[in-house]
Formats: C-alpha cells, sequence, structure tokens
C-alpha cells in the first residue's frame, strides 16, 4: 500500500433545510479499496458527489494527488484523476460503446485544416482497456443493447480512459446477478492490484467485508470512524452505523388488536419478489423495514395492483381476493399512500377538496354527471379537522401546504375512500419534525378506530416506535419478522444487512 | 450471436425506407410513365433538395430532443428578406450568404427563448411562427415583384450538364458536408449526448445550451439556404412561400427513422424521408388522383411508418432483453 491520494479534511455540505455533510474527514491510500458505509440517508454517495464535481462543499479541503482541488463538474474531476462510477448509470443508450467511452474527450486528427475524430485511435485505445479487464464488448453496440453488467463494465472502461488513479464505485453491485458481482470483484482486485485507489460505496456488509482493506463509517451526515477491517467486525460496523439513541417520543395507543384481517400467502413476481407470505391483524400497525431496493414498495404497489397480477394468493377478511388494477384495490379496501407525494399521490395544482374528491367524484355527483361543489366541500373541511390540515378553507391550492401538510392531504385522501386497508409508503419523509409527531398521532388514532395499517418506513426509530411487528425485507424476500416487544434496531440491522448464504445456512 | 448482430444491423429503418421508395418508384414507372418525364424529374429534384437541406437542419434540432414549428414562417421572412436584396440586383453569390445569415439570427432567437428563458422548444417556436407572420404584412404588402434576372438566375440559368437543376448541387454540397460533420466533429457527438440524456451530457462537462443555441444556428442558416432556392424560383416573391413546410421537415426527419424523443437519428435516413415525401405530390398527380389528397396520403405515410417502426422496436426490445441476460450470465463466467 503506498501514499496517500486523496484526502478530504472537514467537509461540510448543506442542502436548503438540511445539513447533508457535517466535518467528514477520509483519505484514500494508492493500492487499497477503501469502502464508506452507512445507513440510507447517511450522506454516502452526497459524499462522493462532494468529491468528483457534481455538488460543490460549503467548506473542507481536498486533496487529490497532493494539489488541492476543488472540481466543478466531473470532467475536471477525470482529468485530474479522479473517475466516479454512478450508482444509477450516465450512459447514452442510443449511442455506441466508443462513443459513450470516449464522449467530451473525443481523440482527434488533423485532416487538411479540420480537427476530426480519430476513430481508429480510439478504437486502439478502447481494445487496450477491454484487454486490461480481461473482458469483451462490441465496440458499436448501442448501450440500450446491452445489460446492467456490461453497461458497468463501459463505465469502468469510460474511467479507464482517463487514465485515473482513484475510482469511486457507488453501491456497484444493486442491479447485478451474484456471478456478475463476482466478476466486477475480480476487476476491482486487480485495479488495485495495479496501484489505483477504490472508493467503493456499499452497505453490504458481506462484500465489504470480501473485499475492501480499510472502511469508514459515516452517520447523519457525519465521520464516525475508520478501521482496517481486519481488525473490526459485522456487530462492531453496525454499530457504528446506528450509533444514535432513542430519543424521540412516539404517541402510539393501546390498541385491541383484532382477528387475521390481511393474508397474503406464497406471494412471487419474477426478479423482484419471491415467495413472500404475511399477514396483518384488524386495528394493528404492521412495520415494513429494509434497505433501499429491498422491495417493499415493489411489494406494496404489486399488491395494489399497480404492475400487473404476480403470482400468490391473498385473502381479505377470509375471502380470497383477485387484485388485477388499483382500482379493484380501492372497492375492497385497501388504499395506498406513495410515497412520492408529488409524483403518484397529489395533484398540486388543484385544491385540496379536488384531489380527496379525485378517486371517487362518482360520489360526489350532482345530476347528470356535474360535481356536488357544496358536497366536496363539506368533506374537505371535516378532513382540514380531523386530520388537522393547516389550511384556511378546503378549496385552498395543493401547492401552496408545506410538505407535512401535503401529506395529510394524501392520506385524507385515502381516508375518504373508507378503507378496510391503509398502506402508508415512507408517511413521514421529508416533512418536518412537528408535522412527524403529528401524522403519527393520526396513525395512532385511526388504529383505534379499527382501521388496519401496514407501513413502510426507512426510519427504524420511527417502526419500533409505532408498529405491532414490523417485517424486514432483502432483496425481495421477507428475512424476519419481530414483535413489538423484542425489537431493537440492531436486531433489525443484523437481519437487512444479512447475506443469502447465511440465511441458508442458518 | 454474430449472425445475428449481421442481420440486424442490415435490416435497419433505412433499409425498409428505401425497399418502399423503390417499390413505389417501380410501381409509377407501370402506372404512370409520364412520371418519369424530363420535366417532372428535374422539378422533383428541386423540391426535393430544398427540402432536405431544411429537414437536415430540423433533424440536428430533432436529435437534440427539441423542436422547430416555426420554420416555414422564418422561410417566409427569409424569401422576402432575400428578395428585397434581389431587387436591387445583387447576384446569387451575395444572396445565399445573407439568406443563411438572416436565417441563423432568426433561429438563433428560438434557440435562445428555449435555453435562456426556458420556453419549450413547442412553445417558444409557435410564438415566433406568430411573430414572423405578424412581421410579414408590415415588410411588404402582399408581394415583391417584377425581381431582375440576376434574381431567378438559379432557377433558370444554372443548371448542371444544361439540365439538372443547380439546387441539386448545393443539396448534394450540404449532405456530404452534413455527413461528414455528424460523424467526425465532437460538437455531433454532443448533440446526440443532450438528446439522450440531458443531465449525463451536463456530467460529462457539456455545455447544453450553448450547443443548443449553436444547433438552432446551423439550422437555420440551412432553412437559409431552402429559403433562397425558393425565392428564386420565380420573378415574385410573395409573404406565405414558406408556410406550411415545416410540417413537410419534420415529416421527412421522423420518416427518416429520427425519433421524436431525440438521441437518435441519421442522415441517410432524411435523405430517404426527404425524397419520400417530395415525391409524394407529383406522383398522385400524375396517377390521375386529385391533388386534394396530397395532404392526406403523406399524413398517412408518416402514421403507418411510425407504426411500423414503432412495432419493430418493441420486437427488436424482447429479443435483445433475452439475449443480453444469456450474454451477461457467459460474460461473468
Amino acid at each position: 500500500m503506498g501514499q496517500t491520494i486523496l484526502e478530504l479534511h472537514d467537509i461540510v455540505k448543506t442542502f436548503p433545510g438540511v445539513l447533508a455533510l457535517n466535518g467528514i474527514n477520509f483519505n484514500l491510500l494508492s493500492g487499497e479499496i477503501h469502502a464508506i458505509c452507512g445507513e440510507n440517508g447517511a450522506g454516502k454517495s452526497t459524499l462522493m458527489k462532494v468529491v468528483c464535481g457534481v455538488h460543490e462543499a460549503d467548506s473542507g479541503t481536498m486533496i487529490v494527488n497532493g494539489k488541492q482541488e476543488n472540481f466543478s463538474n466531473p470532467m475536471e474531476a477525470y482529468e485530474k484523476g479522479v473517475s466516479i462510477i454512478f450508482q444509477e448509470t450516465s450512459l447514452f443508450e442510443e449511442m455506441t460503446v466508443l462513443d459513450n467511452m470516449f464522449l467530451g474527450h473525443e481523440m482527434t486528427k488533423k485532416a487538411g485544416p479540420l480537427q476530426i475524430i480519430d476513430y481508429g485511435a480510439m478504437r486502439r485505445e478502447a481494445e487496450k482497456i477491454f484487454q486490461r479487464l480481461n473482458t469483451k464488448i462490441h465496440m458499436d453496440a448501442q448501450i440500450k443493447t446491452l445489460g446492467m453488467a456490461q453497461k458497468q463494465m463501459v463505465e469502468i472502461a469510460k474511467a479507464l480512459t482517463f487514465d485515473a488513479n482513484i475510482i469511486i464505485f457507488d453501491e456497484p453491485t444493486a442491479s447485478l446477478t451474484q456471478r456478475e458481482v463476482t466478476a466486477l470483484f475480480q476487476i476491482i482486485n486487480d485495479l488495485k492490484a495495479s496501484g489505483l485507489g477504490i472508493v467503493y460505496i456499499s452497505h453490504r456488509m458481506e462484500e465489504i467485508f470480501e473485499l475492501c482493506d480499510r472502511v469508514t463509517v459515516i452517520r447523519d451526515g457525519q465521520y464516525i470512524s475508520t478501521k482496517n477491517i481486519a481488525e473490526t467486525s459485522k456487530d462492531d460496523l453496525v454499530a457504528d452505523m446506528v450509533g444514535r439513541k432513542m430519543g424521540s417520543y412516539y404517541p402510539k395507543s393501546e390498541t385491541k388488536i383484532g382477528e387475521e384481517i390481511f393474508h397474503v400467502e406464497g406471494y412471487y413476481d419474477e426478479g423482484f419478489l419471491e415467495d413472500i407470505s404475511f399477514y396483518v391483524r384488524r386495528g394493528e400497525i404492521l412495520g415494513f423495514a429494509g434497505l433501499a431496493g429491498a422491495g417493499r414498495t415493489e411489494l406494496m404497489e404489486s399488491i395494489c395492483g399497480f404492475t400487473g397480477r404476480a403470482a400468490g394468493t391473498m385473502w381479505l377478511e377470509g375471502k380470497p381476493l383477485e387484485i388485477k388494477n388499483y382500482k379493484q384495490a380501492m372497492e375492497n379496501g385497501i388504499v395506498y399512500v406513495s410515497e412520492d407525494r408529488g409524483k403518484y399521490g397529489l395533484i398540486v395544482d388543484m385544491t385540496i377538496q379536488q384531489n380527496i374528491s379525485l378517486p371517487q367524484l362518482e360520489r360526489f355527483k350532482k345530476g347528470p354527471g356535474f360535481l356536488d361543489e357544496k358536497k366536496e366541500s363539506e368533506k374537505g373541511r371535516e378532513y382540514i379537522e380531523e386530520v388537522g390540515i393547516k389550511a384556511p378553507s378546503p378549496d385552498f391550492l395543493v401547492a401552496n401546504l408545506s410538505g407535512g401538510n401535503q401529506q395529510k392531504v394524501s392520506v385524507s385522501k385515502a381516508l375518504a375512500l373508507d378503507p378496510k386497508l391503509l398502506i402508508l409508503d415512507e408517511p413521514t419523509r421529508g416533512v418536518d419534525v412537528n408535522a412527524k409527531a403529528e401524522i403519527h398521532k393520526i396513525i395512532s388514532e385511526l388504529t383505534q378506530k379499527g382501521l388496519t395499517i401496514i407501513m413502510i418506513s426507512s426510519e427504524l426509530p420511527e417502526l419500533i416506535g409505532m408498529c405491532d411487528r414490523i417485517y424486514v425485507m432483502k432483496d425481495g424476500y421477507i428475512a424476519g419478522c419481530f414483535d413489538r416487544e423484542d425489537v431493537t434496531q440492531e436486531k433489525i440491522l443484523t437481519v437487512a444487512l444479512e447475506s443469502k448464504k447465511e440465511r441458508q445456512e442458518g | 450471436m454474430n449472425e445475428k448482430k449481421k442481420k440486424a444491423s442490415f435490416l435497419t429503418t433505412e433499409f425498409y425506407l428505401a425497399l418502399f421508395l423503390i417499390l413505389v418508384l417501380a410501381f409509377l414507372g407501370v402506372a404512370a410513365r409520364d412520371f418519369y418525364s424530363i420535366n417532372n424529374i428535374m422539378s422533383l429534384l428541386n423540391t426535393f433538395s430544398y427540402i432536405l437541406i431544411s429537414a437536415i437542419g430540423m433533424n440536428m434540432i430533432i436529435i437534440t430532443s427539441n423542436i422547430d414549428v416555426s420554420t416555414g414562417a422564418l422561410i417566409s421572412v427569409v424569401c422576402l428578406f432575400t428578395a428585397a436584396i434581389g431587387k436591387t440586383g445583387v447576384p446569387f453569390a451575395g444572396l445565399l450568404p445573407a439568406a443563411m445569415l438572416m436565417g441563423a439570427v432568426l433561429s438563433t432567437m428560438n434557440g435562445l427563448f428555449i435555453t435562456k428563458m426556458k420556453i419549450p422548444a413547442i412553445v417558444a417556436t409557435l410564438a415566433t411562427t406568430q411573430i414572423f407572420q405578424g412581421v410579414l404584412p408590415l415588410l411588404v404588402e402582399g408581394s415583391i415583384y417584377d425581381l431582375p434576372a440576376s434574381f431567378t438566375w438559379l432557377a433558370f440559368d444554372a443548371k448542371v450538364f444544361g439540365i439538372i437543376p443547380a439546387s441539386v448541387l448545393i443539396c448534394l454540397i450540404v449532405t456530404v458536408i452534413a455527413l461528414i460533420f455528424m460523424k467526425y466533429s465532437k460538437f455531433s457527438k454532443k448533440i446526440y449526448a443532450i438528446g439522450n440524456n440531458a443531465k449525463g451530457a451536463r456530467l460529462a462537462g457539456v455545455n447544453v445550451n450553448k450547443t443548443i443555441v449553436i444547433t438552432y444556428a446551423i439550422a437555420g442558416a440551412l432553412f437559409g439556404i431552402s429559403a433562397v432556392i425558393i425565392a428564386t424560383a420565380g420573378q415574385r416573391v410573395t409573404n406565405t412561400m414558406g408556410t406550411g413546410l415545416e410540417m413537410t421537415f419534420i415529416a421527412a426527419v421522423v420518416l427518416g427513422g429520427t425519433s421524436t424523443a431525440g438521441g437518435s437519428g441519421k442522415i441517410i435516413g432524411t435523405v430517404i424521408g426527404a425524397f419520400i415525401l417530395a415525391m409524394i405530390a407529383p406522383a398522385i398527380n400524375y396517377l390521375g388522383i386529385s391533388p386534394n389528397w396530397s395532404d392526406a396520403v403523406k399524413g398517412a405515410i408518416i402514421i403507418i411508418s411510425v407504426v411500423v417502426s414503432g412495432a419493430k422496436y418493441l420486437k427488436k426490445k424482447r429479443v435483445i432483453h433475452k439475449g443480453s441476460t444469456v450474454e451477461a450470465g457467459g460474460g461473468a463466467s
């Protein structure tokens, strides 16, 4: 292992209203693989985007190959030897592999008075890089014809066209199969052996222990620790990642839990979900925990009929249930509140009352298809009071409400459908602390009225504080289930991070 | 796998289009022999030339995932501008660069509205269409007429080998330059990249706004060339010379296989697309069908070609999906 090639000191980055990074320190040696790990939203990706110039840091210094740098776009970073392989690929689908590798820094030659692209030289260079990566990809193939693993290979090849000595991988295995992961690790190890420094961002424990030399943990945007992999254990890392104390108060009230109301057995959707079975009882709050991409949202959307019918059986109140589309789900009393309010939940350019009446205009009909605005307005007023939306009147534009109040409108819209089972996907994402507490209170009150709730959340304290039972999902299957009495953050994280292999053995 | 790839690279949109074109030409040879009269062919080539020159510009704009519906009105303005200069006896060698410059200036305006003021391309160019059309009656009442022989030189006197209209030569030069430019210039890669993934292009250090404005400027210069060909065809230039042409250009581009979503499209496709569109009106005429049908036929051909290429795309996607999993697995082992 060689000298330090990348150093970060006290990096601070704020987004409007959020302190995303608060004094991060990090250093990378040549010939090492250094993992950065942390929970969802800990700031891993943000940190790397600062390094390669996608975001600019508010303060702090960065030293690359001995020189202080401050990149304003990734191209600058590339030219100074820092390459990043983004989580979502930044390739151009309709263009060829060769064009993608050299985009923005094409090799040229002189042709008379003109500088024209030198395809021959680019081909030879690409050939060399592919040999180094020990891979074969058709250079003239369009990116859209490639599989995920090949796309990633093109990204790596692109990084090497710049002669980078620092390569950052941002969750590279998220969409790869096990075999592809093995091949990728081989390449990363080869790159390391040739003296490059690798930053490896991941929250998959098994990968970090298999591949990396050192690991830096960040939590809530703060630097926590840097350890040698050989001298640490999974439990240590999990403890560092969780760290915080359960400080907040959750208004979970004791409810009478009734009979089983909804039951799913052997739910299966090729490539996303495998063999999922769970049940929920009347008046219960059932939590779904898991890391980003574990398949929680996909499961709920599938159950509600958004993505077409998957294999498996469902019972509602003891009767077999068939859901082909979301309309059927609503008619049967299953209502879903999306995690993405802006995109799927609300029409922000419409008023509160219009949003509430939208899924069931039939009920607000007057005469031969006119809208009974008085009735609509009454309904809106009813929910403003019941749910506590802070708005002067029901004909107030949703766009002018705060995030928390918009979320309350989302919930009102769902409640107006008289659901039996309410599915809330990240109900408190992006809302402030007060609104969060209010939403928790609303959820709690609803269950006392006999409503059954399934709640997906990435905030473990919230799940632990609110739920009667918690299922933990990983890679599209249910990896564990905990009762309210004996759940802890550490237990959930251990299950959520556990590898498939361990699960089969244990 | 390799065999499949060879087959796929051969059966492109351009190939099907060319096949269609040959079939129609053969049919016309049987059903309407007069279609092949020298006069008709030369007039058709002239129309083809100005459609293709503008369609190349439109193709570049559409590749960046933008659009220009003001082209027709813009050409009307440039036609009048050219006539006004031509009236004073300026020769063709002066008219061409002046028209190109005027076209570029007007089109740059579109580009600036779209990038600097962030107006969606269709809205911005709809607005400029109105502005251009609104300005025309203010400039000239009805038309500029009694233009001198120096003005109509291109249409009446400049013939290659004494018979082929010189506009064909201009078109040939433009097309060759465009072919080289779209393959060998760094700028063309930026155009494609923006159309594919504007955010990704930005991350790769491409100045997206600047590139779009320059693209509009280049396209504008090409529209200017078309305007000169159209204007100098007679001794009288009216203020509706270009009306409706934008649809023909867009149609030629779409017919040629360029996706309106941006990011893909080849010049060769546009060449064939432009030829088919230039051919429809005379073909209908010589087949003895009422000329009122020609717009409807244009529309039908566009719909059919888009549906066919869409269906082909879906099929291709399915096949590739299967193929790539196999290949990816094989690569990893």
